[in-house]
């Protein structure tokens, strides 16, 4: 039967940490900001499969930018709570280029005046399933979801992305945009972003865009010398570099970027 | 030295036949303005040496030196030296000019250029077209004035160093300072690296600068008048009207799209005449 490993990381100091987390060695990760502390962590999953819970904890006036980037190589389940207390802000980003099939689930509880949970999630899907729920339960509240998909052939990418705003959560902000793009006709994509709204005076919106390269862009890029698979290699890889700017790290970035250029390339010399 | 030779070139636009025999031979160091009311196919013709995917060939050759350009792909044709300066650059979101610039150097490569030796190349168009410091930084097009993207062209061809090189409008959205500046560019790198010109422009002043050392009026698409400075001159001064008198032609209009319902709004075409 398989243990319950758990890990708590206090962050009670201000600035960058980085650490890796082996999956198939540990199921249940506490990350706990301090109160009016400044942190970014970048956390890589590492392993063959998991199923894991991550809660964030975020006291009063904690700012944190955190970066989860899955590497596991089967298959990747993960529960994810985002909680907080009054003025916490956290920009989370979620980074899934793994050849894993994954299940994500993210939940943000805004039950503190002046939360601020953002998501930003870049996604190559071969087989990558999100669902994402932003519940507004007080006022002065704001959460953004942005998400980014590649998905590739075969594959399958699926995003319910919904912003709940409660009666009485007065001035809540819930904005979501989801992009998607498509490299073949051999795959299934689904978005659904949802807002149930039970207040007035809110602002919340949803945006989406589903599809293929753009012909056009395609042909620009290639009227400068780059092959069809190296534009579309370039403009999958600006697709996804969002995530690069969630902690705002310039050695970070440049590393992220790397990375996502080497794994989109695997799939671009295929096409 | 470079010559593009195009030969009874015939172009279709789905099913429409555009160009209907262009013959133009430009060589290297030469100027060649493109004249012509609009929509006879100045424009027709640039993106079909490019290769832009919605114009079909139907008929002729065009050959860059030895090279039949018609059996190349988009990606080829630039690296073979071909460029095009397009009217409506793309906007590209997410990809930066400085990645994109330098992933179209490293086609010309065989080796990748270094980080030290790109950045300097790159700053120094940049500072040449007097263009922000932060357009290395910028998404593609993206947010970019009219102005900055012609600019942003000319910053491009000056990196690629084509060996003919195609400008279609490349003048339009530019003020009288930028105008010159750029005009003065593109001499400069002909003067450099002596590549041919194809311009296409509807005013006299851009061509003023550039020095046409041949001139072309395309109408109904065919070019049916060569000359030099003095036709742009004329036609600067005459419009097109005495050509049609001279040759016996009548150029065709514009077409202009009808706008129609796709059925999904409030708005239907009605079969009643209602």
């Amino acid at each position: 039967m398989m243990q319950d490993k758990k890990q708590t990381i206090y962050l009670t100091k201000d600035g960058f940490q980085e650490i890796q987390v082996d999956c198939d060695k540990q199921r249940s990760l506490l990350i706990h900001v301090d109160k009016r502390r400044f942190i970014q962590l970048y956390v890589t999953y590492l392993g063959k499969s998991a199923t894991l819970d991550i809660t964030i904890q975020m006291d009063q006036g904690a700012y944190g930018e955190i970066v989860f980037w899955n590497e596991t190589r089967d298959k990747f389940h993960a529960n994810i709570w985002m909680r907080g207390e009054k003025d916490a802000v956290l920009k989370l980003g979620i980074g899934d280029l793994s050849s894993s099939n994954s299940e994500i689930n993210i939940c943000g509880d805004l039950d503190h005046s002046g939360m601020q949970f953002h998501v930003t999630t870049a996604i190559l899907a071969l087989f990558k399933h999100v669902q994402m729920e932003m519940h507004h339960k007080t006022s002065y509240t704001e959460a953004v979801m942005k998400n980014f998909a590649v998905v590739t052939d075969l594959g399958s990418y699926q995003m319910h992305a919904s912003g709940r705003i409660d009666k009485g959560a007065k001035h809540s902000v819930s904005h979501q945009q989801t992009s998607v793009l498509t490299l073949s006709q051999n795959q299934t994509s689904e978005v659904l972003p949802i807002l149930y709204i039970d207040e007035n005076d809110v602002k919340a919106s949803h945006a989406t865009t589903l599809g293929q390269p753009d012909d056009l862009q395609l042909y620009y890029l290639c009227s400068r010398g780059l092959s069809r698979a190296q534009a579309i290699a370039l403009l999958t890889h600006g697709y996804l570099m969002p995530i690069a700017g969630v902690i705002q790290k310039e050695t970070l970035s440049a590393r992220l970027a790397d990375l996502i250029e080497e794994k989109v390339m695997v799939h671009a010399k295929y096409l | 030295m470079a010559v593009l030779n195009i030969s009874d070139l015939h172009v279709n636009v789905e099913d429409k036949e555009i160009l209907k025999g262009v013959n133009l031979v430009i060589k290297d160091h030469e100027t060649h303005a493109l004249m012509g009311p609009n929509g006879n196919g100045k424009s027709t013709l640039l993106a079909a040496i490019m290769g832009h995917p919605k114009y079909t060939v139907t008929k002729g050759t065009i050959m860059l030196d030895e090279q039949d350009v018609l059996a190349m792909r988009v990606d080829e044709r630039s690296r073979a030296g071909l460029f095009l300066g397009m009217q409506y650059p793309s906007e590209i979101s997410g990809v930066t000019n400085s990645d994109f610039l330098r992933a179209a150097i490293n086609t010309r490569r065989e080796q990748p250029i270094s980080l030290f030796a790109f950045i300097k190349q790159m700053e120094q168009a940049i500072k040449d077209l007097d263009m922000k410091s932060d357009l290395a930084h910028r998404f593609l097009n993206e947010g970019f004035s009219g102005g900055e993207k012609k600019r942003n062209e000319i910053v491009q061809m000056k990196l690629l160093q084509p060996s003919i090189a195609m400008l279609d409008e490349i003048d339009s959205g530019l003020d009288v300072d930028a105008l010159k500046l750029v005009a003065n560019e593109i001499k400069a790198m002909q003067e450099n690296n002596h590549m041919g010109l194809l311009v296409v422009s509807h005013y006299e002043r851009f061509y003023e600068l550039l020095k046409p050392t041949h001139a072309h009026v395309l109408i109904n698409g065919a070019i049916v008048m060569d000359g030099d400075e003095r036709l742009i001159q004329k036609i600067d001064t005459l419009g097109y009207d005495w050509i049609e008198s001279e040759l016996g032609i009548e150029i065709q209009e514009e077409s202009v799209k009808q706008v129609s319902s796709i059925g999904l709004c409030g708005v239907k075409q009605r079969g009643d005449g209602q």
